[in-house]
């Protein structure tokens, strides 16, 4: 396992980002403090429950799909570290890379057994990975540090050429966001030398949604052996693989993968980088990152 | 109202709406009805804690056995009384009670710090450890000048929560 201390290095693909932003760039979602109020409000958790007893267009079968409850979480600051976040069950799904992040590596789990590599994020998220990610082959690199690339870009292609090794998940866009945009995605993924199987995943708001909606989904993912206080109910597309093309560049062949995943689930595409999201400090602690990578054809499940 | 009786009367129907204060129409009423007949299906005039267990989507909800203390053996007009905090008419304050009920398990009137990080415990479950637990809660409860062994009345909830733009509301469909 390569562990590094954290490095200011910029990614040496990490786009200029002036070329990028909008005129009327989205703001940026700084940590949230958390204050008692958001701890005792209950209130969508509360919603939910009702909801679910109200509902008499008859219950859905738990087997195809679970409630999700997660959302805010906020920074709490002491001893001028952040030492957790606590996780609210409030229903709007925010804005949260992180989260977001660990759930569709959950959801996916379920359909088969990837071996992950995962961004360690600090606080809660990089807590909750060490919990789940355990039982699961894990490469570690530090996404940030460029000694680093060689050797994992290294390691990443010898771990996908052995066919008895679980599938690689890549979430190439480098961090997760809101479920209403695909952000750029980074071109590491697409310079493997494989085929790309593209994964939509469309979280559904109207479980999100104060005002409780029975309407059934189209695809949905058990995920209550896993999740004791949340769980979450999303669309998952498996998209038809794709290969890099003749004359296509690594950053053509990335942008061409997220147009699909967009269009298959209903995203609207933001030139923006996902990076613009990562404004925490990090904690003094030394991290070791790591990416998704996306599962090959011929992978054995 | 008769007690398993499957037919609901006007009277009945006027009688349950007092009941919990106008909070939902008749038509509503008539619909939770349905959904009460369908919940109860032994039909023993009030909804067991397993039938309500039996929707996936309250199983599920972290909250569920908390409030499966308050739910269980209610009869029909009981069950709208219990809705009613999720009605558009009703008003933030008895929301707010509402949600203060959930928290005083011992219905003592006064919620403890154990009281929130029992709350806390089953929405964050194995997600967190229960010194981060405790210390996020200390942290939080500093800055909002109260400590480990405040106790809070429904007048202190109503101060915390009462001007967040708190929403809780349940839509019941109307044929």
């Amino acid at each position: 396992m390569a562990s590094s201390s954290v490095a200011a290095d910029m990614e040496l693909d990490r786009p200029n980002l002036e070329d990028y932003l909008p005129s009327d760039s989205l703001p940026q979602e700084a940590p949230r403090n958390l204050h008692l109020r958001d701890l005792l409000d209950i209130s969508p958790v509360l919603t939910e429950a009702a909801g679910a007893i109200v509902d008499v267009s008859g219950s859905l079968d738990l087997k195809s799909s679970v409630a999700c409850f997660s959302g805010l979480f906020g920074a709490v600051q002491v001893d001028g570290r952040i030492i957790s976040e606590v996780f609210c069950g409030k229903l709007n799904l925010v804005f949260v890379a992180n989260h977001t992040s660990m759930i569709d590596f959950i959801i996916l789990e379920q359909m088969t057994a990837f071996a992950v590599i995962m961004q360690k994020h600090p606080g809660w998220v990089g807590f909750i990975q060490k919990t789940i990610l355990e039982s699961v082959g894990c490469i570690w690199f530090n996404r940030n540090d460029l000694r680093d690339r060689e050797v994992t870009a290294r390691k990443l292609r010898d771990h996908v050429q052995q066919p008895d090794n679980n599938p690689l998940l890549i979430f190439p866009e480098g961090t997760c966001v809101n479920n209403q945009y695909t952000v750029m995605f980074k071109k590491g993924a697409f310079e493997l030398g494989c085929a790309v199987c593209p994964i939509a995943i469309k979280y559904n708001k109207i479980f999100v949604d104060a005002f409780w909606n029975s309407k059934k989904q189209s695809f949905t993912m058990h995920l209550v052996r896993l999740m004791t206080s949340w769980a979450v109910v999303c669309d998952v597309w498996y998209l038809e693989p794709q290969y890099l093309r003749e004359g296509e560049t690594a950053i053509e062949f990335a942008e061409r993968v997220r147009d699909m995943i967009a269009a298959r689930a209903g995203l609207k595409k933001v030139p923006w980088d996902g990076y613009l999201k990562h404004n925490r400090p990090s904690p003094k602690h030394t991290e070791e990152k790591c990416a998704l990578y996306l599962p090959l054809p011929s992978s054995k499940k | 109202m008769g007690s398993t009786s499957s037919m609901l009367t006007q009277y009945d129907i006027e009688e349950v709406q007092d009941h919990c204060n106008h909070a939902f129409s008749q038509q509503e009423i008539v619909s939770l009805y349905h959904r009460f007949c369908q919940l109860d299906r032994n039909g023993g005039g009030f909804v067991s804690a397993d039938e309500f267990m039996s929707v996936p989507e309250f199983a599920v909800n972290p909250l569920s056995q908390r409030l499966l203390r308050m739910l269980d053996g209610l009869n029909f007009k009981e069950f709208v009384a219990f809705l009613s905090a999720f009605s558009p008419h009703t008003s933030l304050q008895q929301k707010i009670e509402f949600i203060f009920k959930v928290y005083d398990t011992d219905c003592n009137g006064k919620v403890a710090f154990e009281d929130i990080l029992s709350i806390l415990r089953d929405m964050t479950g194995s997600f967190m450890t229960e010194q981060q637990r405790q210390k996020v809660l200390m942290h939080v409860l500093e800055e909002a000048g109260f400590t480990k062994d405040s106790h809070f009345t429904v007048p202190d909830f109503m101060k915390i929560l009462g001007n967040s733009d708190l929403k809780m509301e349940v839509e019941v469909p109307v044929d």
